[in-house]
């Protein structure tokens, strides 16, 4: 009798193992509509970012959150620039924009058990090098640090 | 008291080898732990639309549209009367596109002469402007496509016009009123 008793728990928790994940993004794709506001400005539309982080599943002290670039917002051979990506958010996030070759980070904060959420803003801004639909990849990284 | 001082400095210098193995022994690891490390990474594709659009104001922002006027007292023939608006003066001239670099082409419609109401009118080829910062002056010709500009550029601040009242047609007394229209287009 014992002996089935610890795969029939096993299967039955293995569901909620697997739904169990340290960082959370919702949506995973943002679509912002660049628009005149004025001669020389365009800004975009928001676009709303919720990240989601439990650190009851993190070791450590500390945990962080980076935005890192994965692939450029490209459209036809034209690139957008990382850096008229911007955001902003709330603490324990903070407002940033992206750089093309490097890690920003969005936030930090203590491993203690809790749940840390948080939504950034997006906006584009700068002028668009063509009218064109550009499309990228941006990796949200979380690290634990000790 | 200097002496003291280094002979000091030289005698914890000895410990400092040892000392650094026992800690680069225990802290290489910890180093590399200190930058950080990755437990999950979630990736968000971004999607920016730039839709292709051409901006163009004459005179005031807004709604308003500038009225400019010439007082004229003298007879025909004795020199151009300067213009005097209802808003900025000279007239700003802005117009911009994205994308920023496309060629765009500034054109008026002054096809209908200025009137008074009685049946008497002016021809538009009777005023002419001074342009700055990139438009050039002319004088309007009365047909209903006049190209007044073109470039890849934006017409920015420093861009204006300063119209002049010709004189050399006799007319009515009377107060003739015509309006200009403008028009951006990229082809």
């Amino acid at each position: 009798m014992m002996r089935w008793i610890l795969p029939i728990l096993c299967v039955c928790l293995l569901p909620f193992a697997a739904d169990a994940k340290q960082l959370e993004v919702f949506p995973n794709a943002l679509t912002l509509e660049l628009k005149p506001v004025d001669f020389d400005q365009v800004e975009s539309t928001p676009g709303f970012l919720q990240i989601r982080i439990d650190t009851k599943l993190l070791r450590g002290s500390r945990w962080r959150v980076s935005l890192e670039l994965a692939l450029p917002l490209t459209s036809a051979g034209r690139t957008f620039r990382a850096e008229s990506l911007s955001w902003t958010a709330q603490p324990p996030f903070v407002s940033r924009n992206l750089l093309p070759n490097q890690r920003v980070i969005v936030g930090e904060g203590p491993i203690d058990g809790r749940t840390v959420e948080g939504r950034l803003v997006w906006r584009a801004g700068g002028g668009a090098p063509s009218a064109a639909m550009f499309r990228g990849r941006v990796m949200v990284i979380l690290e634990e640090l000790p | 008291m200097g002496e003291s001082a280094r002979i000091s400095i030289l005698a914890r210098c000895r410990h400092v080898p040892a000392l650094g193995l026992l800690m680069g022994l225990f802290c290489l690891p910890m180093d590399l732990y200190a930058q950080g490390r990755v437990v999950a990474q979630e990736p968000l594709d971004i999607v920016i639309m730039a839709a292709s659009h051409l901006s163009l104001r004459i005179g005031t922002t807004g709604g308003t549209i500038d009225r400019v006027s010439f007082t004229v007292a003298q007879l025909p023939g004795s020199g151009a009367v300067a213009g005097v608006s209802s808003g900025a003066y000279p007239v700003p001239v802005r117009a911009s596109s994205t994308p920023s670099g496309a060629t765009k082409v500034l054109t008026a419609d002054s096809s209908t002469p200025l009137n008074d109401g009685f049946g008497h009118t002016i021809p538009f080829t009777q005023i002419s402007w001074t342009g700055a910062g990139g438009v050039p002056s002319g004088t309007f010709t009365g047909s209903s496509n006049q190209q007044i500009w073109t470039g890849t550029a934006s017409l920015g601040s420093g861009a204006t016009m300063s119209f002049f009242y010709a004189n050399t047609v006799y007319v009515p007394p009377g107060t003739y009123s015509g309006r200009v229209t403008y028009t951006l287009s990229s082809p």
